[in-house]
C-alpha cells in the first residue's frame, strides 16, 4: 500500500509539474530566444506619449490635378540626453578618463551620416543652458532627457530659440542604415552605436507642386507656433499649427486642417486597437477651376501686364450658368514655394494712389476699384428693365451733360451727336448714360444696384472684400453722384462682384453665386458636391437677351479687338480714372462672353495702370485683345464648338 | 422446517468498518488534484488566450505603423507626381516641342450621343490616422538577458 500511495503521489507531483515547466519554459522562451512578438515591443515602451497627426486635406482642380498636398519630413531627438550633457561636462572639467561619447561626437557623428550642417558648439552651448537651468528650477533633481536637434541657436528678445532641423525623406533613411534598423543597398545591416539614442519623428509639410498656379485662388497655409505651450523645454517650437493663410486654405481651414496632437498612447497589446482612428482626418476638396485654363490665362495675363507696361493685372473666367469659377488669375501672382517673395507680390497688388503702403493677396476678390465704363453694362440693364428707355432710344450727344450741379463729359470731351442706346454703348458715352441714369432716377436706379449686389460682397467662398455704393441718404451721397455711378464713377467694386453682376445679361437674367469649390470630399469618401445657386434675378430674361444683343452688335460695328473668329461674343470695354484722380493713370478693363446665343464663359480682364503712350490706357487697346486671345482657348479646352459647327450639329438629327 | 434449528433473531449487530487511510488520502489528494488542474487548466487557457490577443495585437500594431509610413509615403509621392505632371512643365514642353495651341475652328468636332462627362481622376481620401514611427530607447530597457549578457562580455556600448 505504501509503494502504491508513493507513486501515485509521484504521478500528481508530475502533473502538477507540467503547467509549471511550461510557465517557466514560456517565461525563458520570451526572454531567452528572439521572436517577432518582442521585437514589436522594442517599438512600443510604455507608457508613451504620441505625437498623431493626419495631413491636411489636399486641394485638387476641378480634373484631379493637385494643387496643394503633403509631404514629410523628420524631427530628430536625442534620448537619454542628460549622459551626453554629462560627457561634455566632463571633457570640459578636463578629467583624466575620457567619457564615453559626448554630445558633440553624436552631433558630429549625425552630421557625417545625413549631411546637414550644425552649428555644434552653438546648439551644445543652448543645450547645457537649458540643461542648468533645469537643474537649477528643480534642486538638481530633474535633468534635461530629451533632446530636440537644431540646426543653430540664436537669441531672440532675450530668449535662445532653436533654428529647427527638418531632415528629407533621403537624409532620414540614411539615418535609419546607421542605426541598423534598415539594410544599406547592399542588404547589409550596421550599427552605429553613437547614434543609437537618436530618433526621428515623421511631420506632414504643405507642398505646392503647381508653385504659383492659381495662389491667389488655393492661398498658403502657415506654419506657426506661436500658441502658448508650442514651445519645447530647450526652445524648439513642438507643435506647428497649419493655418491658411488666404485663398481656399484660409477660407476652408477647418475643414482642411488636420488633427496633430499628442496623445496618451496605450501600448497593452490587448488594447491596441483603442488607439486606431482616434483622430478626426480631414476633407479634400475639388476646386472649380480648371488647371489649364488657368495655365491659359496666366500667361495671357502677364503678356498682356508686360505689353501694357502696367504694373499688375487680373483675369477672371467664370460659368454664367453655374457661377463656377474656372480660372483666376493675378499678375504678379504669388510663388507658393517661395514664401519669402510674398511681401513684395502683395505690397505690388495692394499699392494704390490712396493706399501705397497696401497689402493685397487677390485683386479679384480683395482689391476693389472704379470700374469705370464696364459698370455701365448694369445701368443699362436697369434702363432696360424698367422700360426707360429701349434699344431705339436715341440721345443727342453734345458732349457735355448737366446735372445735379455738375458737368459730365466724355472722353477728351466729344460729342457724338444723334445715338441710339445701341451706339451709346459701343461708343461708351458717358452723358448718354448718366443721362439713362437721371431718367430712371435715384429711387430705381439704386434699386436695381443693390439686386445687382453692387456694394455687397458676392459670397464668394474665399476671403473677400467689398466694394462700396453710396446711397441717397448717405452723407457723401448728391444728385451728382448718380450722374457718375452711371458710368462707374464713385463706385467701387472688385472684379468678381462686376463679373457675377455682369453674367445675368449672359444668364438670362439671373446672377448665380460664385464659388471655387466644385466638391467637399469628406474622410469616408462622401463626396459632397456644391450646387450651383441663383442669387438673384435683377432684370429678366427678355431684357437680357436685348442687351446682350446691343452689345454683341457693338463690338462688330465697332471691329473691336475683341471679336473672337468663329464666335459671336458681347462685351464691353472700361477706361477707368483711378481716384483721387491726380494723375492721367487708368484702369483699363473688357468684360466679355460667348458664344451669344448660349453664354458658357464670362471673362473679365482688368488691367492696372498700363502706360499712355500708344494709347495703351484704354481697355479697347490693352485689355479687349486679351480677350481675343484667351476665349478661343477657353472654348477649345471647355469643347465648345465655333457657332456654325454648333449650328450644323444641332442642325444634325 | 423444523423450529428449533431456526436461528432466533437476535440483537441487530452493528458492525464498524473504518476506511483505509489511503483510501482517504488518495481521495483527498484526487479531489485536490481536481482543483488544481482545474485551477491550472483555467490559468492556462487565460495565459493562452492573453498571449494570443497581446501578439495579436502587437501585430496589429506593427500593421498600423507600417500602413502609416506607407500612407505617408504615398502622400508625398502624390506631390512629386503632381510636380512631374505640372501644367506648366506640359506648356513648356509642348512649346519647346513646337507645338502651338489649337485654333478651335481647325478642330474636328464630334457629337456622340449619350456622353458621359469625364470624372475627375481622384485618388481618393486619405481617411487614415497617421502616427509618427519609432520610439527608440536605451537598449537597457528592451534586450533580453542573453542579449545584454552578449553585450556586457563584447564591451558595452551606448547605456
Amino acid at each position: 500500500m505504501t509503494t502504491a500511495l508513493g507513486t501515485r503521489v509521484k504521478i500528481a507531483g508530475a502533473v502538477l509539474l507540467v503547467p509549471l515547466a511550461a510557465s517557466v519554459l514560456q517565461l525563458a522562451r520570451f526572454q531567452i530566444w528572439p521572436s517577432q512578438a518582442r521585437e514589436a515591443l522594442y517599438t512600443s515602451p510604455y507608457p508613451i506619449t504620441r505625437h498623431i497627426e493626419t495631413p491636411r486635406g489636399r486641394i485638387f482642380d476641378r480634373n484631379g490635378g493637385l494643387l496643394a498636398g503633403n509631404l514629410s519630413h523628420f524631427r530628430v531627438y536625442l534620448d537619454n540626453c542628460q549622459t551626453y550633457l554629462w560627457a561634455q561636462e566632463t571633457l570640459a572639467a578636463g578629467n583624466e578618463e575620457p567619457p564615453p561619447v559626448t554630445l558633440a561626437r553624436v552631433l558630429a557623428e549625425f552630421m557625417q551620416t545625413t549631411g546637414v550642417t550644425i552649428n555644434i558648439p552653438g546648439v551644445t552651448q543652448s543645450l547645457q543652458q537649458l540643461d542648468q537651468t533645469l537643474r537649477e528650477q528643480t534642486q538638481g533633481r530633474q535633468r534635461l532627457r530629451t533632446c530636440t536637434l537644431a540646426v543653430d541657436a540664436v537669441e531672440v528678445a532675450g530668449q535662445v530659440q532653436a533654428i529647427p532641423l527638418w531632415l528629407e525623406e533621403g537624409q532620414e533613411t540614411r539615418l535609419r542604415i546607421a542605426q541598423g534598423e534598415l539594410p544599406d543597398a547592399n542588404g547589409a545591416y550596421h550599427y552605429n552605436s553613437i547614434l543609437g539614442d537618436l530618433r526621428t519623428e515623421a511631420w506632414f509639410a504643405r507642398d505646392y507642386p503647381e508653385a504659383s498656379l492659381a495662389s491667389e485662388v488655393v492661398g498658403y497655409s502657415r506654419q506657426s507656433g506661436d500658441r502658448a505651450g508650442d514651445r519645447g523645454e530647450n526652445g524648439v517650437v513642438r507643435f506647428y499649427l497649419e493655418t491658411g493663410d488666404w485663398g481656399v486654405e484660409s477660407y476652408y481651414n477647418d475643414i482642411l486642417q488636420g488633427a496633430r496632437e499628442d496623445i496618451l498612447w496605450t501600448v497593452v497589446p490587448v488594447e491596441i486597437t483603442r488607439n486606431m482612428d482616434r483622430a478626426q482626418p480631414p476633407a479634400d476638396l475639388l476646386l472649380t477651376i480648371d488647371r489649364e485654363i488657368q495655365a491659359e490665362a496666366e500667361a495671357i495675363l502677364r503678356e498682356g501686364v508686360e505689353a501694357g507696361e502696367a504694373s499688375r493685372g487680373s483675369i477672371l473666367v467664370i460659368a454664367p450658368h453655374t457661377g463656377e469659377i474656372l480660372a483666376m488669375a493675378d499678375y504678379p501672382a504669388a510663388d507658393l514655394t517661395r514664401p519669402e517673395g510674398f511681401e513684395e507680390v502683395f505690397h505690388t497688388k495692394g499699392r494704390l494712389p490712396n493706399d501705397p503702403q497696401g497689402q493685397v493677396t487677390s485683386l479679384n476678390v480683395g482689391a476693389p476699384y472704379e470700374p469705370g465704363s464696364i459698370f455701365k453694362v448694369l445701368t443699362m440693364a436697369a434702363a432696360l428693365d424698367s422700360a426707360t428707355v429701349t434699344p431705339d432710344t436715341i440721345f443727342v450727344d453734345e458732349g457735355y451733360f448737366e446735372y445735379g450741379g455738375v458737368v459730365v463729359h466724355n472722353w477728351r470731351s466729344r460729342p457724338f451727336g444723334v445715338q441710339d442706346m445701341t451706339g451709346c454703348m459701343q461708343n461708351s458715352i458717358n452723358t448718354c448714360l448718366a443721362w439713362v441714369a437721371s431718367r430712371l432716377g435715384p429711387q430705381l436706379y439704386y434699386d436695381y444696384m443693390d439686386r445687382f449686389w453692387i456694394g455687397r460682397a458676392s459670397g464668394v467662398d474665399l476671403p473677400e472684400r467689398s466694394g462700396d455704393l453710396r446711397r441717397p441718404g448717405d452723407l457723401d451721397w448728391t444728385d451728382s453722384t448718380l450722374a457718375t455711378n452711371a458710368f462707374g464713377q464713385g463706385v467701387s467694386v472688385t472684379p468678381l462682384q462686376i463679373a457675377v453682376a455682369i453674367s445675368a445679361v449672359a444668364n438670362e437674367g439671373v446672377m448665380m453665386a460664385p464659388h471655387v469649390v466644385r466638391s467637399i470630399v469628406r474622410p469616408n469618401g462622401v463626396v459632397q458636391p456644391v450646387r450651383p445657386v441663383a442669387l438673384s434675378q435683377p432684370i429678366s430674361a427678355r431684357t437680357a437677351s436685348t442687351l446682350n444683343e446691343m452689345l454683341a452688335r457693338s463690338l462688330e460695328v465697332e471691329q473691336s479687338a475683341a471679336l473672337v473668329p468663329g464666335y459671336r461674343v458681347a462685351g464691353k470695354t472700361g477706361t477707368a480714372d483711378i481716384p483721387p484722380y491726380i494723375n492721367t493713370k487708368t484702369v483699363a478693363s473688357f468684360v466679355g462672353w460667348g458664344p451669344v446665343d448660349d453664354p458658357q464663359i464670362l471673362i473679365l480682364i482688368r488691367i492696372d495702370e498700363p502706360t499712355s503712350e500708344g494709347d495703351r490706357q484704354f481697355g479697347s487697346i490693352t485689355a479687349a485683345p486679351l480677350f481675343a486671345k484667351l476665349a478661343p482657348r477657353v472654348f477649345a479646352i471647355l469643347g465648345i464648338p465655333p457657332d456654325q459647327v454648333r449650328q450644323q450639329l444641332a442642325a444634325t438629327p | 422446517m423444523n423450529p428449533a434449528r431456526t436461528p432466533r433473531p437476535g440483537p441487530a449487530r452493528v458492525r464498524a468498518y473504518r476506511e483505509a487511510p489511503w483510501r482517504m488520502q488518495t481521495r483527498a489528494l484526487a479531489i485536490g488534484l481536481v482543483a488544481v488542474l482545474g485551477t491550472a487548466a483555467t490559468l492556462s487557457l487565460f495565459i493562452f488566450t492573453g498571449a494570443q490577443a497581446a501578439e495579436a495585437g502587437l501585430q496589429v500594431q506593427r500593421l498600423i505603423g507600417e500602413r502609416d509610413t506607407l500612407l505617408r509615403r504615398i502622400e508625398a509621392q502624390q506631390v512629386n507626381l503632381a510636380q512631374l505632371n505640372s501644367v506648366t512643365w506640359y506648356f513648356d514642353k509642348a512649346r519647346e516641342l513646337g507645338f502651338e495651341p489649337v485654333d478651335p475652328r481647325e478642330m474636328t468636332f464630334v457629337q456622340v450621343p449619350a456622353s458621359i462627362e469625364a470624372t475627375p481622376s481622384y485618388l481618393g481620401p486619405s481617411r487614415i490616422l497617421y502616427v509618427d514611427e519609432g520610439i527608440s530607447l536605451a537598449p537597457a530597457y528592451r534586450e533580453t538577458l542573453l542579449e545584454w549578457v552578449v553585450r556586457a562580455l563584447r564591451g558595452g556600448g551606448q547605456p
